[in-house]
């Protein structure tokens, strides 16, 4: 009987924590990462120092951003629509939260060829999970930058800034979270609103395989996102939309933007009236 | 740093009239025919801790027949927060028999002051089955994060601003091994997602180990290790945090 019971509990238990496995994976994480969050901070930090912080300027007080999640490049169709959307005159830049490619250099080789110029079509990446799988850091870094930084958009009245954060280990680390409060203490004051991007999607509000930040961090990320007035915390690694609402601060997970996925989609962040306001495309749907 | 209590929520205020109620004074009114009391320091740090931390808790546990409750409280002291009271806990229990399978069901209220403007409230359900060395939990909690009316008055929340957040279902589980090292000293070590005063998501297991001295039939001491790391269903194992609490049972009747 207790051998079954073993058996029973263990199936249930790696069947529960394995179903947030999808193909192409990077099994030594479980073991040992090469890069922690700390480290990678670090170096983020360090190419922050020679690479000022973009402000994007814009005619209007209104203006739009897409932003899209879990590309995993690879497959470059849905990539390709989005660069063609992000080229109309409505939008004034892209984001991608995370899960931009398999970690795979080439598929990052991908990713930089089919990005267009900055000049022409601005954009922002930061790293997911699955972006530092196969010491995929390394290219990321060599090939973009760093993953935690903030952009501000400078309108005719009115200054909003984007804080992009690197959560592809499932926490913000120590360091970043320093360096996130700084941020809110030396530059929220003098913004209209704050928006944040970070990979891995902070709650469960349907049962999923995918895993979040531990209670223990959202127990300080919640009170500090409301105190410091976070109008919108975008964010993916679940694959499945999720709206959820608590306080003044809108937490958004998206759809993949995944080749081949019926519900790919992106989401229009448009700032009007002052408000950040969403709004949900589907890719498929685009020609 | 001053720390202080905060005891001003309903749910806090009503969490100890039960408690207060539960475990009247003196033992020829007590319901409970087997009282202890299980406190213990703990130490450590973590991602959020700002250095290292310390706690205290304290647990009133009784028995009677097959039907236990136990009550307790938790005081944290750190850089990261100013206020000491971190964390309330209620849970009642009792023992079936499902066929030849004795098990042990039990429900949990854990409420936690998170921040002077937020709460964080639990409710689960539990079914446990402890078998010679292994050990096995297994349940569902729900969780909702709320803000203080306080805080929505402080913040001028219109009607339609959602003041609390509900997950609705989270897996708890507990997997355990147990072996004597002599007949007094036992070793216990665990795959969990949740210990005294927090619940993990359910992808988010932690490993403790745990090493208890039976100095006699009413003592016993206890130690134990909590380790956390964040990404491991990431597939990109992190460092979270650490913890080592010293503990004591002392069963009063």
């Amino acid at each position: 009987m207790e051998n079954r019971l073993k058996t029973i509990f263990g199936t249930f238990v790696l069947t529960l924590l394995l179903t947030g496995c999808n193909n192409v994976l990077d099994f030594s994480g479980f073991i040992y990462s090469p890069d922690r969050i700390d480290e990678r901070f670090l170096q983020s930090a360090a190419w922050n120092q020679t690479h000022p912080f973009k402000m994007l300027t814009v005619n209007s007080d209104t203006y739009q951003i897409l932003v899209v999640g879990d590309s995993h490049i690879g497959g470059l169709v849905n990539f390709d629509k989005l660069v063609s959307e992000a080229r109309k005159p409505e939008n004034s830049a892209f984001v991608m939260v995370g899960d931009i490619v398999t970690g795979q250099k080439t598929d990052y080789d991908k990713l930089k060829n089919a990005l267009p110029d900055f000049s022409e079509v601005p954009y922002f990446l930061m790293v997911g999970n699955h972006d530092v799988y196969f010491n995929g850091w390394k290219t990321f870094y060599d090939y973009f930058g760093s993953s935690t930084y903030y952009f501000s958009v400078q309108t005719p009245t009115s200054k909003d800034i984007y804080i992009c954060l690197d959560s592809g280990s499932g926490t913000l680390g120590e360091k970043q979270l320093a360096w996130l409060k700084n941020v809110f203490e030396n530059e929220r004051q003098s913004c209209r609103n704050c928006i944040i991007f970070s990979h891995v999607n902070f709650f469960r509000d349907h049962h999923t395989g995918s895993t979040n930040p531990l209670e223990t961090e959202l127990d300080v990320l919640l009170p500090l996102f409301a105190k410091n007035r976070v109008n919108m915390v975008i964010m993916g690694h679940d694959h499945t939309r999720a709206i959820d609402k608590f306080g003044l601060t809108t937490y958004l997970t998206m759809d993949a933007l995944l080749d081949g996925l019926p519900t790919a989609s992106f989401v229009k962040l448009k700032i009007s009236d002052g408000k950040p306001g969403y709004e949900f495309q589907n890719i498929n749907s685009l020609n | 740093m001053k720390y202080k209590l905060i005891v001003n929520s309903k749910s806090l205020k009503i969490s100890i009239l039960l408690f207060i109620l539960c475990f009247p004074f003196g033992k020829q009114s007590s319901v409970f025919s087997q009282i202890s009391l299980n406190s213990y320091v703990e130490t450590g740090s973590n991602v959020v801790s700002l250095g290292a931390y310390g706690n205290f808790s304290a647990e009133l546990i009784g028995r009677t027949g097959t039907f236990s409750a136990s009550t307790g409280a938790l005081l944290s002291f750190s850089n990261a927060t100013d206020q000491a009271f971190s964390a309330y806990s209620l849970q009642v229990a009792n023992d079936f028999k499902f066929g030849k399978l004795p098990v042990t069901i039990n429900a949990l209220f854990l409420w936690k002051p998170i921040s002077n403007e937020m709460r964080e409230t639990n409710f689960g359900l539990m079914i446990e089955h402890r078998a010679k060395h292994f050990g096995y939990k297994v349940g569902l909690n729900t969780r909702i994060y709320s803000f203080t009316q306080a805080a929505i008055r402080q913040y001028n929340f219109a009607d339609s601003v959602h003041t609390s957040l509900w997950e609705p279902v989270n897996v708890m589980y507990k997997l355990s091994y147990f072996t004597p090292f002599s007949p007094k000293l036992n070793f216990e070590v665990s795959i969990t997602n949740y210990d005294r005063y927090f619940i993990q998501q359910e992808t988010n297991p932690m490993v403790l180990a745990n090493l208890t001295y039976n100095q006699n039939s009413r003592l016993q001491f206890y130690s134990e290790l909590g380790y956390m790391q964040a990404g491991l269903l990431n597939m990109h194992v992190n460092y979270f945090g650490l913890y080592l609490r010293g503990g004591v049972i002392w069963k009063i009747d």
